[in-house]
């Protein structure tokens, strides 16, 4: 043996289109993807707060353009991705942190039954909030 | 005599040959038998059918770790992959995807072998006294319990190729790796911590994994490594703003 290469290995990769090749990868690229509208969507309420700030025209010209058909089909879709985020993440979180008692990990249950009771919580008073205030 | 007809499974085998230009796909016919894994199916091939066709095997009982390969496109141990599951066929068996290939079913394993040793995986003592081996270190169940899961890991690299990220970045240190590394930071006997901070918390460590998880729902062993590297990114975020806002907490 001289030390020559006498192999050419092939790489061969899940490719670009990876996410495409199971439900369970399909699935964490969806997740991924609710970042981009999450963070729009966050974009627009920044700019919805300083136009709140703004000489009346101008506030309600913005609510005129959040109120355009291709806005609305955003936020819904974003709502979509931001219901799917939410409920992949808290699932995950078992497998995030590991608390144990006495040696023994507690049952994940533990750790995403109070994410999803303080979120029910949270929701229901800002329900209840815009409802007070659209009432008063 | 028997006259009864054989069930017959076709195989679509991977083949390369290190002075090919390309890979291609060779059918082979196997009788089915229902006690068959598709390491069985292979050997079948290699005995009676083509002499040639190479891959890795070696305990047949999903311990060694160096079955593994794709079998109609999932990540497997072939010596785990019942024949019965993927009836009626064809049964297409490529090598792992995420590694090079050296021929065949056979991947370079050379990579892995690095990233594995960048992570020193065994026990690291500050006194030095690894190779003492008359020292006793005692550990409670539940000390061991803390780490035990992280510790099955055969090696058997189904994680690799299951993750997206080892696919797209070379340097990615990779599931198996990354366990490991949390396997001895979470052992009591270790205090090798520091010594493998750098690594683990570089770019191509701990943060480069986007939780896909699949590694973890592909490993043969339940080791989860998905869950290690998330666990590990926890430590790692606390020890920062400790480091950050209380630095008089951090031993230098
Ligand atoms: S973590 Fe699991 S899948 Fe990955 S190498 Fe170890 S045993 Fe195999
Ligand atoms: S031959 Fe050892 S794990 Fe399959």
């Amino acid at each position: 043996m001289d030390g020559e290469v006498l192999t050419q290995p092939t790489f061969r990769s899940l490719g670009w289109t990876w996410w495409t090749r199971r439900p369970s990868y399909l699935l964490v690229f969806l997740r991924e993807t609710s970042s981009v509208f999450i963070a729009v969507q966050v974009v627009l309420v920044l700019v919805l707060l300083h136009k709140a700030g703004q000489p009346a025209a101008d506030y309600q010209a913005y609510l005129d353009f959040l109120w355009n058909p291709g806005m609305v089909v955003f936020h819904v879709v974003s709502i979509a991705f931001a219901l799917l985020h939410t409920y992949t993440w808290f699932n995950l979180m078992p497998q995030t942190v590991a608390i144990r008692i006495r040696g023994r990990r507690i049952p994940g249950l533990l750790l995403v039954a109070p994410q999803f009771g303080g979120w029910a919580v949270v929701t229901g008073l800002i329900i209840a909030w815009v409802w007070w205030v659209g009432a008063g | 005599m028997s006259t009864a007809i054989e069930t017959m499974v076709k195989f679509e085998v991977f083949r390369y040959q290190p002075d090919w230009d390309e890979p291609t796909y060779q059918v082979y016919d196997v009788p089915y038998r229902e006690d068959w894994v598709v390491l069985d199916a292979l050997n079948y091939i290699k005995d009676t059918i083509d002499g040639s066709l190479t891959y890795r095997w070696s305990c047949r009982m999903g311990v060694c770790g160096s079955c593994g390969a794709m079998v109609n496109g999932y990540p497997k141990l072939t010596c785990a992959a019942f024949l019965s599951e993927y009836l009626p066929g064809p049964i297409r068996v490529e090598p792992l995807v995420n590694f090079n290939v050296e021929r065949d079913l056979v991947t370079d394993l050379e990579g892995f072998m690095e990233k594995l040793e960048s992570v020193q995986p065994w026990i690291i003592r500050e006194d030095g006294a690894t190779d003492d081996l008359k020292s006793e270190y005692l550990q409670t169940p539940s000390q061991h319990a803390a780490y035990q899961q992280f510790s099955m890991c055969i090696n058997c690299l189904l994680c690799y190729a299951a993750c997206p990220v080892s696919s797209h970045s070379e340097e990615f240190i990779g599931p198996a790796a990354l366990a490991l590394a949390q396997r001895y930071n979470l052992d009591t006997r270790d205090e090798g911590v520091e010594q493998r901070r750098d690594v683990i918390l570089k770019d191509e460590g701990i943060w480069e994994c986007s939780f896909v998880g699949e590694c973890s729902a592909v490993c043969p062993k339940h080791v989860d490594p998905a869950g290690a590297i998330q666990q590990a990114k926890m430590t790692g975020a606390i020890d920062y703003y400790r480091r950050l806002l209380m630095p008089w907490t951090v031993k230098s």
